[in-house]
């Protein structure tokens, strides 16, 4: 049932994503998000306040989850694209690879810089 | 020229086919089988089969396979041989439960058990059925069983020409694929021939345009006689203009017949039947009271009775006939639920067919034939609705249970005839109509469906007949003059039209012969000049032989093994 | 049923024969119709009286045998249940069904359909081997769970749905409305076993996961089947075996044998000596 279980965490992913993201853009923009819906906050967003952000573990997870769904929902959705190509299943092979190689470096790459960050702190 | 070959050639993919090639797939793996057929499998004429076919299913509620049998001898006008009926209301129960296990979605009564609805000539209410669908759903399932085995190879859209025989032994097919072009031998131990039956000689008949009995022809040139074709049934309720079936099933629900006075005028006729009474009578009785002038005009000259179901209300419709209500709204604007339905009869059943015994065996060698192309003298003269699609499934499955243990034991494959043979056999496809003629194969075919309607029909008479053949003999003289327009070998269907008429019109000839010579009435076989049925001279069967002057009459006894002929009142 | 006045209507039919042309090409020709007149018959007459050469499939011309769909007006129809007068048009276009090759003219090749059908497993499967090969009697079904699946038995393997849908449009390998709403039918069989079966080949590349629920299959299909419907039902039966909260039901069982009754009506004693 592989199939299934990607397709059902594509889903999920997805509304993970929605939610993430939504969290991410209001707090990045929280003055100009915020200000849109008559709410008033002290100032614009600031160097300082990221950098108190990037110390705090809850944070931390935050920005690794939304980078691992939003890759996973991202690459499983360009993977579905390709499946309506139709290119010979040798080279869907080759290509789902790629494509996980692909992920599999960014998540890396990607969990590297927050967590060096949270650790330089310390 | 190519040659396949395959041990069983399953030459025609309709209910009688498709039965046999499961039968066969499912008793021998080893077998190797090939359905062959004109049109793609599930376009079969037997999808439009609609009320239901007969089995003993509720002993416990007072039904038994002696009544079934009687109703089926009293049908047939007592041609019909005993022994076949007993082997067939004894084995269909069984068909009905195997359709069931392979999925069928048989209709149920409230306790889940399969349920029954009341059919013509039938005693019992034992037309098992599906909605009004029930020939679409029992191909469908057999299709779908098909599916499951590996031993079989389909040749869809490859029209089969000439059956080659040597001593008296099938060695093998002449196929034409009409989708690649090719022509080629295909080559088997055995055939189980079931390509249908005839009525498309007709003009107003319930078949598709593809049911042309091409089977029946090419057994006929190969030598095989055919037995009783001038028993020809009409089925009361053909919808008028077009002619497509509407099911007995809508007056075994409860329908009734209208004449244009407002009369039920089946009173007259079979009064403790009524709409139920078996085909013929229903048929004439519609004719007759059409020729005195109390049917509907048309302007066409498809004059009609009404069928009338609006007392049975929506929900019955909806439930029991939604394809005659669909049929209705989209060929003729109306909704039966309101209005009542235009019907007259129409050329529906070939009741003879291939000459075959009780097993379905041909008189060659490794031939068998079943369901409606053949006749195993079942149906006598005048066939039960409800009693084809279970003919179909009986003796698709004996023939393929005979079929497959034959091919167990042969061993090798018998030689193919020789080199020319098989070449004048495909020049007859490619070669037989010119390029330069002046006839258009269209217009003969129009010719002959006008004087099957004309002359042949529910009523015969002696000088109508006379003058039928007389026109068939000359469209047969007029034939090889005609000119197919289209060169190409890929889908020519206008090849196709021409040799299908040439089929027809061989076999038109064989009806209206074997008509001529019986002298009397009895089933559908209706003579104004002999109103009387003559159990001295004509209680037997008619085989007709193919010779160049036309057929070559025989007859044969009625098996009978039950009860003697007595009058046939309902 | 007087028949209204004749009125001639064009058609412009592609035409394509596989052994002279290179590409395909239109034609047009002129109809006399009536109130009444189906697509077909319009073929028909053309090739009767026309052109004989004009290739097309047909059979039952009641909507049953599933031959003669194509395309009229860029939408998929049986030819013989479609009016002429539903165009409210003096011309009409006839093309093949898209997404598929073309044999000749309106004939287009159906074997992927045939084989995506296939491959579903599209037929009971059970454990009791013994009653499958020799029935002894009847599964009992109730109306109810006949309902469960019943319209999408009436599915006659035309086409339409898969000449309608986007999905079957580019990707070749896709299995289609017709082979899932099949597949569905079968699941959804109480007398059925093959579910699990069945699961592990529509959840693969090419099949449930991948249909885009443009539910155009459902809008074309002539017969009222809604393969789109089977489609969702599919994905949540799937996805229950996946996460394992699927309920298992057994599979219907037989039907008991009731005795026999006396007969309702008396069959006539037989008048010829038994041996």
């Amino acid at each position: 049932m592989k199939n299934t279980y990607l397709q059902l965490a594509q889903m999920v992913t997805g509304a993970l994503v929605a939610v993430l993201l939504a969290i991410h853009i209001t707090v990045q923009q929280s003055d100009v998000v915020l200000g849109l819906l008559g709410i008033k906050v002290a100032g614009p967003t600031t160097w300082g306040s990221m950098m108190e952000r990037a110390h705090q573990g809850s944070w931390v997870g935050i920005y690794i989850s939304l980078l691992a769904f939003g890759l996973f929902h991202a690459l499983n959705g360009f993977r579905n694209i390709l499946l309506e190509t139709n290119l010979s299943a040798s080279a869907m092979r080759i290509l789902t690879g790629c494509i996980i190689a692909f992920g599999v470096i960014f998540l890396i790459l990607g969990t590297y810089a927050p967590i060096a960050l949270f650790s330089s702190y310390r | 020229m190519i040659t396949q070959q395959h041990d069983v050639i399953v030459l025609g993919a309709g209910l009688a086919g498709l039965r046999a090639a499961v039968e066969i797939a499912r008793k021998n793996s080893e077998a190797d089988i090939a359905v062959v057929s004109k049109v793609q499998l599930m376009r079969a004429h037997s999808v439009c089969a609609e009320g239901g076919t007969a089995a003993v299913m509720q002993p416990e509620n007072g039904d038994s396979i002696e009544l079934h049998a009687w109703d089926t001898v009293r049908g047939a006008d007592f041609l019909c041989d005993q022994d076949v009926a007993m082997r067939f209301v004894t084995e269909i129960p069984g068909e009905i439960n195997l359709l069931e296990h392979w999925g069928i979605p048989w209709s149920r009564r409230p306790d889940g058990r399969i349920n029954q609805r009341p059919f013509g000539g039938h005693s019992f209410d034992r037309a098992t059925f599906a909605a009004d669908k029930t020939g679409f759903f029992e191909m469908q399932t057999l299709y779908d069983t098909l599916q499951k085995h590996a031993n079989v190879v389909r040749y869809d859209e490859c029209y089969v020409h000439a059956i080659l025989i040597k001593d008296n032994v099938f060695r093998g097919v002449i196929v034409w694929n009409l989708t690649s072009g090719e022509c080629f031998v295909l080559r088997g131990k055995a055939l189980i021939i079931a390509t249908g039956g005839a009525c498309r000689m007709y003009g107003f008949t319930t078949y598709s345009l593809t049911a042309t009995g091409d089977g029946m022809a090419m057994a006929y040139r190969a030598g095989l006689p055919l037995k009783d074709l001038e028993f020809i049934q009409f089925h009361p309720t053909g919808l008028v203009p077009s002619g497509i079936l509407i099911t007995e099933a809508a007056r075994g629900e409860g329908g009734y017949l209208f004449n244009s006075q407002g009369e039920r005028f089946m009173e007259k006729y079979a009064a403790s039947k009524m709409e139920l009474a078996p085909r013929d009578i229903i048929s004439r009785a519609e004719m007759t009271e059409i020729e005195n002038g109390r049917g509907y005009i048309e302007e066409s000259g498809l004059d009609y009775v009404h069928l009338d179901l609006r007392h049975l209300g929506a929900d019955k419709i909806n439930e029991r006939l939604p394809l005659i209500r669909e049929v209705a709204m989209r060929f003729d604007f109306i909704d039966p639920i309101f209005t009542p339905i235009p019907v007259r009869p129409a050329a529906h059943y070939t009741m003879g067919g291939i000459h075959t015994d009780i097993d379905g065996a041909t008189p060659v060698t490794g031939i068998w034939a079943a369901g409606e192309a053949a006749c195993v003298s079942l149906h006598g003269a005048n066939r039960l609705g409800s009693n084809s699609t279970a003919e179909c499934l009986v003796w698709g499955k004996i023939t393929g249970q005979k079929a497959a243990q034959y091919v167990k034991a042969q061993k090798a494959y018998a030689d193919l005839p020789s080199e020319s043979v098989i070449n004048d056999a495909e020049a007859s496809i490619f070669k037989r109509f010119t390029s330069f003629g002046a006839e258009s194969s269209y217009v003969l075919k129009n010719e002959l469906l006008k004087t099957m309607d004309t002359k042949a029909g529910v009523f015969r008479t002696a000088t109508e007949l006379e003058a039928a053949l007389k026109t068939i003999r000359d469209i047969k003289q007029r034939l090889p003059l005609v000119k197919v327009m289209d060169h190409g070998h890929i889908y020519n269907t206008d090849l196709l039209n021409a040799l299908e008429t040439d089929n027809l019109i061989e076999l038109s000839e064989v009806v209206v012969s074997g008509a001529l010579a019986r002298q009397e009435s009895r089933g559908a076989h209706a003579r104004r000049d002999f109103k009387t049925r003559d159990d001295a001279n004509w209680l037997k069967h008619t085989l007709a032989y193919r010779t160049a002057d036309g057929p070559r009459l025989e007859y044969m006894p009625v098996t009978i093994t039950m009860w003697n002929p007595v009058e046939r009142k309902y | 049923m007087s028949s209204d006045a004749v009125k001639k209507i064009t058609f412009r039919v592609q035409r394509f024969d596989p052994e002279k042309d290179r590409k395909p090409h239109f034609q047009e020709f002129i109809v006399p119709v009536k109130r009444g007149t189906t697509v077909l018959e319009g073929l028909l007459y053309i090739k009767e009286n026309l052109d004989s050469s004009l290739a097309f499939r047909t059979s039952c011309r009641m909507g049953v045998c599933g031959s003669c769909g194509m395309l009229i007006n860029e939408y998929p129809h049986l030819a013989c249940h479609t009016q002429l007068e539903e165009f409210h048009a003096d011309r009409l276009t006839l093309k093949p069904l898209p997404n598929m090759p073309i044999i000749k003219d309106l004939v287009p090749r159906l074997e992927t359909l045939f084989e995506h059908h296939k491959s579903v497993k599209p037929y009971i499967i059970r454990g009791d081997n013994a009653e499958m090969e020799k029935p002894t009697a009847g599964y009992i079904q109730k109306p109810h769970e006949l309902d469960e699946f019943l319209q999408f038995t009436y599915c006659i393997k035309c086409g339409l749905c898969i000449a309608a849908c986007p999905t079957s449009a580019s990707d070749l390998a896709f299995l289609g409305p017709q082979a899932l709403g099949q597949a569905y039918r079968y699941c959804a069989d109480s007398r059925d076993e093959g579910q699990d079966q069945r699961y592990q080949i529509v959840e693969k590349d090419h099949a449930v996961w991948n249909c885009h629920f443009a539910a155009a299959c459902s809008e074309a299909c002539p017969k009222g089947v809604d393969p789109a419907l089977a489609i969702q039902l599919l994905r949540k039966g799937v996805a229950a075996k996946a996460l394992r909260v699927k309920k298992t039901t057994a599979p219907a069982l037989l039907a008991t044998s009731l005795p026999q009754a006396k007969p309702k009506i008396d069959v006539p004693e037989f008048t010829v000596k038994q041996k």
